[in-house]
């Protein structure tokens, strides 16, 4: 029997802060530390993954676009202002949206694809860019000191949430993680005071541990990992944006260094997304994380709509060097019964 | 022997095959004199029975010898490529950025630029013959990707066009479509270079102008590694006038295909002379002589009043290319004509600074891609242009499975719909449209009907 931690997830899925001026940060690649340095509310708008939030953002968007972002578009924290970088092509185009559905422009950083060092520098330019315009937003200049702080109170929490990762459950870490983009510093240093997870899992899973990749994790995703582990598919590792990944970086801000720079430094060093080209680094880093964590297959999930998860397995196959099932999923696919039989057919295929 | 032209028309390939035989020996050369003919020049039948473009048996073409020989240019590319190997000249395959890479390639001596993904209308033009879409769907881009995968089966199976010595691929803000077929591209025997154009919010402020430009240094060395020279800034300012001089008889060329009625020339042969923006066909000098051609050709129509279509024919711009040419026919055939277009390489047509040190010049007008800014920025294009060419209506053909197109039709709709107050039409084009011709002319007869109605209630 797996343990789980409902009151966890019961957080983690409740509203954020719904303040008028509250922002939501679109992807994992905005430095949040910069909201908390302002004191301003920026919760990461993970899209729920329903089908009634994607059927709203597909009126908002269109049939083809990705079922992340009509999620997110359709999400009922979506008249927030948005905070995003363009990762790829649907995400980008996704927040200019939404300040076209809110009224109030989104604030779009580039994310570089390209590994260079001239690539870094022009993120750290961009995210000079979103510092000012998020300084404008809050009417309050950005102090350095209460920047370095902020960082290490984020690198404190990610690094408690890295100690957590080997007793919880595939869900219930990404609940974690959920929660962590979701609420400010503050709030969620006061959980981790109190939260004390008891082992959901002995440390070598029952089953064929897994690792998961691809698309991103929604909260209606985690009763799916659930099914997944009672299957005998543990996922041990997630190297989506919403798992490990999201997590599995500190940024460095030594004291003689520029500590906006320094954090734009290190959210561009961090586990890169697929979307990097070419992206060796991410299979580098996702095989590493498999062979850590015991993974003996990969589960690659994919958003309909979104290529640049979809369009990787035969790659991913060959450069992770585990048996592979690709998943093409919807919202609201997690409990298809299509989706459990094809968990069975792979499970079957590696006894 | 002098020449000229039959009263303007549309003939189909028959007649065009027919008419071949009165090309006369010597060739006759735009504003007077003859001059060789050129080497490309072959019956569309050639074209046809040696290559497979079967395709063009079901099209309708110009009727001028401008047009005879811009079809024959355009379709003999695969033989300049090849040529061009044999007398050892580096090829160089450019991805994606639609139209600055091609001037690095053509500045270095020795080497000649294409791109591949040019490859997306094989399936069209040889009517799924040749199994693109087929080798694509193997290798994992089903036809939930753009027709460019068809780009991707044109590398593995090797039978399309010589595969380049360097690849260069752009990424940033680009579609996913390539983001990912670029991707799977890295993992051939083909050296690629990469490098990056970064999303802008607006007008592209002097950090991205220099982050660019540094990108495109990265490009000019790796290609003069590749032809043992170094490019020079003289080199490129060189090609920069020449591309100009191009840019230039694009612009006349679409004034007169866009702006005078009745239309001086067909739709399908206007995308096409579009295109040559991009990289010239593989011969920058004789792409020049090729629009200067058609240009004087529209010019004497339009000083004659002469057209190939109705002087009523309703007046629509254009949104995106068709993969599958036939459609720009079927669309004339029921009553549209073209007043403007946005192809998604406005940045290849507009004219490149001279006045400034060649790479931030070539890094200025990339970042003009359409691509790479907010889909608001394209829209307000295609309402200039519906200005600028007196258009009622406008046609949005989304790219099946192309990213951009998922969201981008919406965002035109509304836009051309508060700033003009004209009808929007969105329709999608796959390679092959046969089966969807029916639905197509229904669309087309629809919206034309709209238009129709606004004129005389107007």
């Amino acid at each position: 029997m797996i343990s789980r931690h409902p009151d966890l997830r019961a957080r983690a899925a409740g509203p954020a802060a719904r303040a008028p001026d509250a922002w939501r940060a679109a992807c994992s690649h905005v430095p949040r530390e910069i909201a908390d340095a302002l004191g301003l509310a920026a919760a990461r708008l993970v899209p729920p993954g329903t089908v009634a939030s994607e059927s709203r953002g597909e009126a908002l968007s269109g049939a083809g676009a990705c079922a992340w972002c009509k999620s997110g578009l359709g999400s009922d924290e979506a008249d927030h202002p948005w905070i995003g970088a363009a990762t790829c092509d649907q995400m980008r185009r996704a927040l200019e949206l939404a300040g076209r559905a809110s009224g109030r422009e989104a604030l779009v950083v580039h994310a570089p694809k390209t590994r260079s060092a001239e690539a870094e520098d022009y993120f750290v330019a961009e995210v000079r860019w979103l510092a000012a315009a998020m300084e404008k937003a809050a009417g309050a200049r950005l102090d350095p000191s209460e920047l370095r702080r902020a960082i290490a109170v984020r690198n404190g929490i990610r690094a408690r949430l890295r100690r957590f990762r080997e007793g919880l459950t595939g869900a219930d870490f990404s609940a974690l993680v959920y929660l962590e983009a979701r609420l400010p510093a503050g709030e969620m240093e006061a959980f981790l005071a109190s939260f004390r997870p008891a082992p959901s899992r002995p440390t070598r899973a029952a089953g064929v541990p897994a690792l998961l990749a691809g698309s991103p994790l929604a909260p209606a995703d985690w009763p799916w990992l659930d099914e997944l582990e009672e299957m005998g598919l543990p996922v041990v590792a997630d190297a989506t944006c919403t798992g490990d990944r999201a997590v599995d970086f500190a940024v460095e801000a030594p004291a003689d260094e520029d500590p906006l720079g320094a954090l734009a430094r290190g959210y561009f060093r961090r586990p890169p997304c697929p979307f990097i080209r070419p992206n060796d680094e991410f299979y580098a880093y996702a095989a590493a994380l498999a062979r850590r964590r015991g993974a003996r297959a990969v589960v690659w999930r994919s958003l309909r709509g979104c290529d640049i998860h979809a369009l990787e397995p035969p790659r991913a196959e060959r450069l992770l060097g585990l048996p592979l099932l690709a998943l093409d999923m919807s919202c609201g696919d997690a409990a298809s019964p299509r989706v459990r039989t094809r968990v069975e057919a792979f499970l079957e295929g590696l006894r | 022997m002098s020449w000229a032209d039959p009263p303007a028309a549309k003939i189909d390939f028959e007649a065009w095959n027919a008419a071949f035989r009165l090309v006369p020996d010597p060739f006759p050369a735009p504003g007077g004199g003859t001059g060789p003919r050129p080497e490309y020049l072959a019956t569309p039948r050639c074209f046809v029975e040696l290559e497979g473009d079967s395709r063009l048996r079901s099209l309708r073409f110009d009727n001028s010898l401008a047009a005879l020989r811009l079809w024959s240019f355009l379709l003999s590319e695969n033989d300049r490529l090849a040529a061009a190997r044999r007398s050892g000249l580096k090829i160089v395959g450019t991805l994606k950025d639609l139209g600055t890479v091609p001037l690095i390639a053509y500045a270095a001596p020795g080497a000649v630029a294409f791109y591949p993904d040019g490859a997306w209308w094989i399936p069209c033009v040889m009517e799924m013959s040749e199994g693109l879409l087929r080798i694509a769907d193997a290798a994992g881009f089903g036809d939930e990707v753009c027709p460019v995968r068809a780009a991707l089966a044109a590398f593995l199976n090797r039978a399309h066009f010589p595969i380049p010595d360097l690849l260069i691929a752009a990424v940033g803000a680009c579609c996913d479509d390539m983001s990912c077929l670029m991707q799977r591209l890295a993992d051939l025997d083909v050296p690629l270079l990469w490098w990056e154009i970064p999303y802008r919010r607006g007008t592209a402020g002097p950090e991205a102008v220099a982050f660019v430009a540094g990108q495109l240094d990265r490009v000019r060395r790796a290609v003069g590694d590749l032809v043992g020279r170094t490019v020079t800034d003289d080199m490129l300012s060189d090609v920069i006038v020449r591309a100009n001089r191009i840019r230039a008889l694009l612009r006349r060329i679409r004034d007169l295909a866009y702006g005078v009625t009745p239309a001086p020339f067909p739709a399908l042969e206007a995308q096409i002379v579009e295109m040559l923006a991009l990289h010239f066909c593989s011969d920058l000098e004789e792409c020049g002589r090729v629009l200067e051609h058609v240009a004087s050709t529209l010019e004497a129509r339009a000083a004659a009043g002469e057209g190939v279509l109705a002087a009523d024919a309703c007046r629509v711009v254009w949104v995106n290319p068709v993969a599958d040419l036939r459609a720009m026919n079927l669309f004339e055939d029921l009553g549209g004509a073209l007043a403007g277009t946005e192809y998604l390489f406005r940045h290849a047509l507009v004219p490149i600074p001279e006045d400034r040190p060649p790479l931030a010049a070539l890094a200025e007008t990339a970042l003009r891609d359409p691509m790479t800014g907010p889909a608001e920025e394209r829209a307000a294009l295609v309402v200039a242009e519906a200005v600028r060419y007196k258009a009622e209506g406008v046609i949005v053909s989304a790219v099946p499975g192309a990213s951009h197109s998922a969201t981008e039709g919406l965002v035109i709709r509304r836009r051309v719909t508060r700033d003009l107050d004209i009808p929007v039409c969105e329709i999608t084009v796959p390679p092959l449209a046969d089966a969807s011709i029916g639905q197509l002319a229904t669309r087309f007869e629809g919206f034309f009907e709209i238009i129709r109605g606004r004129r005389e209630h107007a």
